[in-house]
């Protein structure tokens, strides 16, 4: 190898390794607006699983009360016909004094049953109640709704979720990067010491291995 | 580096080989690029660590934000818990009421008796237990169900009155950090692309030399003119109280 054939490649390292400064540079940038990006949806992730279990705690405590106003006004109403057959039946036998006893109890649990329907959306909405007496209301339809606004948040928490997986995958792409960066960075910087023989091919290696990390950020980039 | 005289005998020299750092031949404007690089290496140190101090006041800002989403959510439970139990309350008010007018409604004396026991005793308990349900027209619909939402949004006011949770006020805070880290990294960016231009002007001379100094130069003043720009950005923000 001549000196005019090891003169035209001295430089070259040295071209090489403040090309790689460069592009590490801006690997870093895309390195922390990935990074940044993913802690972001990451934090809004979980923003939205403490809503959806704030909603799910909501919506037990409302259902409680909606099915408990439409039991306790199913138990007064079935009590009220109960008494009501049982004050026939002592009519039947005779006995006026303990009917007349009965049926005043029976009315006392119809009106409680009709006050507690009153509160109850599943006897009040049209969405949900009766459509005739004695037909339960649609129990159903109810809790379908009731989920409506968990399922949107569980939604969002999903969506912000895949987000954060998304951008840390790209964030740990580049940061693989960089590193595959700091072994050309070090070829490069060995090519300028060792002797001339040799420098082109560290350079070369350095260059490939320079390449290889800037397509991989391409794919990174864009993927 | 040795074989560099007598190459510059043996062939023509290109831009890019012509001299050599510390060869003797004009050592003022290789020393003042060295000095050059030194002070853009050192702006570089400073960038990062302020990337960094911005990236850790960034997390700090988004940890308090969801501490604060957690009290928010926390103060919302216990206000839908107090309206419910309210609302049990005022539905077993509304059930002993029904009951007690049912017994007045019988005629019978006995039962006379127990309403107006009712009445004296149980009903106002209710009506403690209840709270503003019972006692405000507002929460009552004119169907005769109760209007928990118009209730709920009253208890969590008055709560929100004594400590409101911002968490919002966190993450905003979080999103101008991570901004100005961004912003403070693309800076980084014009630091390293003046070193590469710095560099080239030491490895080169004459024309090639002035040309890459002057460029190296320029991005550099760009770079600090735009740390400097970036950091008035954040102080006035933080100033404003963002």
């Amino acid at each position: 190898v001549s000196d005019s054939e090891t003169g035209r490649w001295r430089r070259l390292p040295a071209v090489l390794a403040m090309i790689t400064t460069v592009a590490v540079a801006i690997v870093a940038g895309l390195q922390t607006d990935a990074d940044i990006r993913a802690n972001v949806a990451n934090r809004q992730s979980q923003v939205y699983a403490v809503q959806t279990a704030g909603e799910l705690f909501r919506q037990g405590l409302r259902s409680d009360f909606d099915m408990g106003a439409t039991a306790d006004s199913t138990k007064d109403a079935l009590e009220s016909t109960i008494l009501e057959l049982t004050a026939l039946e002592r009519e039947s036998t005779g006995d006026d004094a303990s009917a007349g006893a009965l049926r005043q109890r029976a009315n006392v649990a119809s009106a409680r049953s009709e006050r507690a329907a009153a509160l109850s959306i599943l006897m009040t909405d049209p969405a949900y109640a009766p459509e005739s007496p004695g037909e339960p209301p649609d129990f159903a339809g109810y809790l379908e709704d009731s989920y409506v606004e968990v399922n949107r948040l569980l939604a969002l928490q999903n969506q912000a979720a895949d987000e954060f997986g998304r951008w840390n995958r790209k964030s740990d792409g580049y940061v693989a990067i960089l590193a595959l960066m700091a072994m050309a960075l070090f070829l490069f910087g060995l090519a300028q010491a060792v002797s001339k023989r040799i420098r082109l091919p560290f350079s070369v290696l350095g260059a490939v291995v320079l390449g290889a990390s800037l397509i991989w950020t391409v794919s990174v980039l864009i993927g | 580096v040795a074989g560099v005289g007598r190459m510059s005998s043996e062939s023509q020299p290109t831009p890019l080989d012509q001299g050599e750092p510390g060869s003797g031949v004009k050592d003022g404007p290789t020393w003042l690029i060295a000095a050059l690089m030194t002070a853009v290496v050192l702006a570089t140190a400073i960038a990062a660590w302020r990337t960094s101090d911005l990236s850790s006041k960034a997390g700090a800002a988004e940890r308090e934000g969801l501490i604060k989403s957690v009290q928010d959510q926390s103060l919302r439970n216990e206000d839908w818990r107090l309206t419910l139990e309210q609302a049990a309350n005022a539905q077993r008010y509304f059930a002993a009421e029904a009951e007690v007018d049912a017994l007045v409604a019988s005629g019978d004396e006995i039962d006379a008796a127990q309403a107006a026991a009712l009445r004296q005793y149980l009903l106002p308990s209710l009506v403690l237990l209840a709270g503003p349900l019972l006692t405000d027209d507002r929460y009552l619909n004119p169907d005769g169900s109760l209007d928990l939402e118009q209730r709920y949004a009253d208890v969590h006011a008055e709560t929100l009155e004594a400590d409101p949770p911002d968490a919002a006020g966190a993450f905003a805070r979080a999103d101008r950090l991570h901004n100005q880290q961004r912003w403070t990294v693309v800076g980084t960016v014009l630091l390293a692309g003046s070193l590469f231009w710095l560099a080239l002007a030491e490895i080169t001379r004459e024309r090639t030399r002035s040309l890459a100094l002057i460029l190296g130069l320029a991005i550099f003043a760009v770079g600090m003119i735009w740390f400097v720009g970036v950091e008035l950005v954040g102080f006035v923000a933080w100033m404003t109280g963002l």
